[in-house]
């Protein structure tokens, strides 16, 4: 299993970087495959990137950079996605947290 | 009822663990969220919550006042810890004690945990040592019993390793991620005694990750052109490079797991450059890099051992092995030195993260133990443990939000009772909160799918409490239920080569809500040239999944043509072919060929129809030869009734054909829609008539050809081994697809079954020798090429002579091969199909 999130993680990497360099070899076809095929392992990954930071949230290990203002804490970067793995029945379940950056943000 | 101790806790400065050691084995306790099986002894009041454990330390340098770790290093002191959120004071005792009942959680088999071995450190005294029994009697323990860390750690390895002299005086090397502690330990058969030990409460793992982010990462970095200011944002701390350390941290952490294995490895790390621009660098790491960072630190802990077995006039020569425990002693590093400075052999045979868990558990189980669960209940039971709570829940099953509003009233003895909210895929923990008459939570959900929530209550030991509640469910991102089911099932028409006609792939089912959204991946069934007529058809149709492609309705067509195509499409190459369909029900279709990077789309209105009338000239042509075939069956079985139904069938079926032959003279636009309704209507009067036969026929089929198999397994125990693996997965689910309505499963079962059942009997001497002179007396103008038949049966007639099995069964699958296929099917040689497999 720890080589299928692994495996899981550098996918996630790879898309990372091609989003952010617009897609240049125009691989997001190739991404959603990766992940429609990941899926039928009842593999799926999530990047909560943007999402907001807060104290019940079990899905991330969080890094806190800079103030710590409660009410506006978000995610700033994503080194790690949460990994779920389903069942046959479809229940998911997290086999991996998410390793983030938190920062206070005004939006 | 257990009569030992049987569960231990590994109470740790940084993390702790709990085990339970019963029948021989020894079971490490994972948290249910997250999995790990440390937890970080660290807790948080933050806002009206408890915290304990990685979530708490992720606040614990932001927010210092309410957040506390390290408290084991104040055990026995008046020192406390001053809560802002609660405006009170805690005492070291009082985390303990929270870390303790957290840890009672991750225990997932037993009722309630009487009795307990906590691990002390060598250090501890007798004031220290009480106060830890204390915690353990507030986290809810009835008995608590101590054992030191080295001698927990060195039952471990005396379990463990063979061949080790277990008399004499170990060394137990203890680096954890923060505290560093060594101690002698004396064994003889009796007793396990701590003679000395010495430690820093500062040294660990954390701080060869920070050494190795300044002294090499960094360093590395700022060498880079182009990151001049990396080094001006270092030295005034700007946010950026705060945020920057935090990832370097993150790799350094995994770069020191990787050194511990291999020589080098690389760190990817993406920087802003002087120009704004995000840079991926690639950094070299050697372990001769990351020791030349370390090697002050782990000189020192050695240092530390001189000093150690001076104090007690010990020469190296006197300790039989050094053991190690604590996760830092995997580096390399950590283990050379020992053995290169001290000349002591080292022991790294458990698992140095868990050893103290693990010994101490070795130790529970044999340890007696004076309380038992039942006094647990005992004085509790007329308040409020058994007691049990009602639960008035309130809250929207569905949502549109990422967080809902929970609302719900308490009733029965609340009275130091606390509560506590999990999401099943362990997302979301609400923490201890105190329990009141009326509770309100925002739970955060899932997107766009189900989440499950469980309510839990505990009392002041965390001992669970019975209350009366289902579990929560929220739906987020779904329209009601009731807004917008689709009425029938719908479909993708792919080709079945084998039997040369189409089946229906289902991609939606019957009731599925609106709006929908698939990607399907198939590869394309035959080659099509660009000078070809063929095309590649991609046919959605509604109905029904179990019925003929042909019954159904298409409500989107894609047709390619050849001339369209950059180059050949090529067959096994891929093809994506994207589905959506919207609450208003059009159908956007995108059909994407890798091979030759050609998207195609278009979208499609329900109220408007698709016809392509090469494929519906194939499709009649199809329930023509169908219908021929099986009016000659009927009419062989003399079932005259069906017989005449399938004749009326067939004249219509020509009339049809007749219409289409006859459309490129007609002035009649809308007469390809008029006659694929009637090609419609026929396949599915057609395919009632027939189904129930049909899958009747193809049910019995498979039970024959099972009995058969079985049969086969029962004469030869060789076969069954062999092939009882396959045989296993071809009947696994037979409940399911014999009770289908599916005639296609039932088929493909059959088929998977008969296949095993071929290889079987091909490799049967009997059935060989049976099979060749079957074939041997049939009549030689049967065969489609006679001379050649005639040679093999002269091959066979030697090969039984010598007796050689091998060359009989080639020469009977190449006489096989020469019988004509009677398929009605092989009649249409020119099936074109959809061009997708």
């Amino acid at each position: 299993m720890s080589a299928l999130i692994n495996l899981v993680n550098q996918i996630f990497e790879i898309e990372q970087k091609n989003t952010s360099k617009g897609d240049p070899a125009e691989l997001g076809r190739n991404m959603e495959r990766l992940r429609h095929h990941l899926d039928e392992l009842g593999l799926q990954y999530h990047s909560p990137l943007n999402e907001k930071y807060t104290d019940t949230r079990t899905d991330c290990v969080a890094s806190i950079v800079g103030d710590l203002v409660d009410a506006s804490m978000y995610i700033t970067k994503v080194i790690k996605p949460v990994v779920f793995q389903k069942d046959t029945a479809g229940n998911r379940t997290i086999v991996q947290k998410a390793v983030v950056i938190v920062e206070h943000r005004t939006v | 009822m257990s009569s030992t101790i049987d569960f231990a806790i590994d109470l740790g400065t940084t993390n702790s663990l709990i085990a339970k050691g019963q029948f021989g084995t020894i079971e490490v306790y994972k948290n249910p969220i997250g999995h790990k099986e440390t937890l970080p002894s660290v807790v948080g009041f933050r806002n009206d919550r408890i915290l304990i454990g990685d979530k708490a330390r992720e606040y614990v340098e932001k927010d210092p006042e309410n957040v506390f770790g390290g408290f084991k290093r104040k055990m026995g002191t008046s020192e406390t810890f001053f809560v802002k959120n609660l405006q009170a004071q805690k005492t070291p005792i009082e985390l303990s004690a929270l870390v303790l009942k957290e840890l009672k959680t991750f225990v997932h088999n037993a009722p309630a945990i009487p009795s307990v071995v906590i691990t002390i450190p060598a250090s501890f005294d007798t004031v220290q040592s009480n106060a830890t029994k204390k915690a353990g009697y507030e986290a809810g323990f009835k008995e608590v019993v101590l054992l030191q860390e080295p001698i927990a750690a060195c039952l471990a390895f005396a379990n463990k390793s063979d061949g080790v002299q277990k008399q004499g005086k170990w060394l137990v090397y203890d680096l954890g991620g923060g505290t560093f502690d060594v101690a002698i330990v004396s064994i003889s058969d009796a007793e396990l005694t701590v003679i000395d030990h010495k430690g820093d409460n500062y040294l660990g793992g954390l701080d060869f990750d920070n050494l190795l982010v300044e002294r090499i990462i960094l360093k590395q970095l700022f060498r880079q052109p182009h990151l001049t200011n990396l080094q001006a944002k270092a030295a005034s701390q700007a946010i950026e490079f705060k945020r920057l350390y935090q990832i370097l941290l993150h790799k350094a952490e995994n770069a020191k797991k990787e050194l511990s294995v291999s020589p080098q490895t690389e760190v990817e790390i993406s920087v802003e450059d002087d120009s704004g621009n995000t840079q991926d660098i690639l950094l070299t790491l050697t372990r001769a890099d990351f020791n030349s960072c370390i090697e002050d630190k782990a000189l020192y802990t050695i240092d530390l051992i001189n000093e150690l077995l001076q104090r007690n006039a010990l020469a190296t020569t006197d300790i039989q092995q050094v053991v190690l425990v604590g996760g830092s002693t995997y580096i390399p590093l950590v283990r050379e030195l020992i053995e290169r400075r001290l000349n002591i052999g080292v022991n790294a045979s458990v698992d140095p993260t868990t050893a103290v868990v693990v010994g101490a558990a070795q130790y529970a189980a044999t340890k007696r133990a004076e309380a038992h669960a039942d006094a647990l209940a005992q004085p509790r039971s007329s308040t409020s443990t058994t007691a049990r709570i009602r639960v008035k829940a309130s809250y929207l099953k569905t949502s549109m939000d990422t967080e809902e509003l929970f609302l719900a009233t308490l009733e029965g003895d609340i009275t130091n009772i606390h509560y506590r909210i999990q999401r099943e895929d362990g997302g979301y923990d609400s923490g201890l909160k105190k329990a009141t008459e009326k509770i309100r939570e925002y739970l955060t959900l899932l997107p766009a799918q189900l989440s499950r929530f469980q309510v839990k209550f505990f009392d002041d030991r965390n001992d669970p409490v019975e209350a009366e509640i289902d579990p929560i469910e929220i739906v987020q991102g779904k329209y009601n239920i009731h807004g917008q089911p689709l009425p029938n099932d719908i479909c993708l028409e792919v080709d079945d080569l084998e039997e040369r006609t189409t089946k229906l792939e289902l991609i939606f089912g019957k009731n599925s809500v609106l709006p929908l959204k698939k990607t399907i991946y198939r590869e394309v069934s035959k080659t099509i040239y660009k000078n070809s007529k063929d095309k590649l058809i991609v046919s959605i149709l509604e109905g029904d999944r179990f019925a003929f492609p042909s019954t159904n309705q298409v409500i989107g067509l894609i047709e390619i043509n050849p001339e369209e195509l950059n180059a050949d499409l090529v067959k096994g190459s891929d093809l994506e072919i994207k589905l959506e369909i919207s609450e208003s029900r059009d159908i956007n279709v995108n059909v994407y060929l890798s091979m030759t990077e050609q998207e195609f789309k278009n979208v499609f209105s329900p109220s408007e129809r698709y016809v392509s009338i090469g494929k519906l000239e194939e499709e009649v042509d199809i329930l023509i030869a169908k219908l021929k075939s099986e009016l000659r069956q009927n009419e062989a079985t003399e079932d005259y009734e069906t017989a005449g139904k399938l004749d009326t069938y067939l004249q219509e079926a020509m009339v049809i054909r007749q219409g289409l032959d006859n459309l490129g003279t007609s002035l009649n636009s809308d007469e390809k829609y008029h006659l694929e309704e009637r090609k419609r209507k026929l396949a599915q009067k057609y395919d009632q008539l027939g189904r129930l036969r049909k899958l009747t026929a193809a049910r019995t089929e498979y039970f024959e050809v099972k009995s058969r198999l079985v049969y086969e397994f029962s004469q030869s125990d060789e076969t069954r081994v062999k092939y009882e693996t396959q045989y296993k997965q071809a009947v696994d689910s037979e409940p399911g697809f014999v009770a289908s309505e599916s005639v296609f499963l039932v088929e493909a079962k059959t088929k998977q079954l008969r296949i095993i059942l071929n290889d079987v009997l091909l490799n049967s001497r009997d059935f060989l020798i049976r099979l060749y002179y079957d074939l041997a007396g049939r009549s030689k103008d049967e065969f489609t090429d006679k001379q050649r038949a005639i040679g093999y049966l002269e091959q066979g007639e030697k090969a039984l002579e010598r007796q050689n099995y091998n060359e009989l069964k080639v020469i009977n699958l190449n006489l096989l091969q020469l019988l004509p296929d009677k398929s009605e099917y092989v009649r249409l040689k020119n099936f074109k199909g959809t061009g997708i497999g």
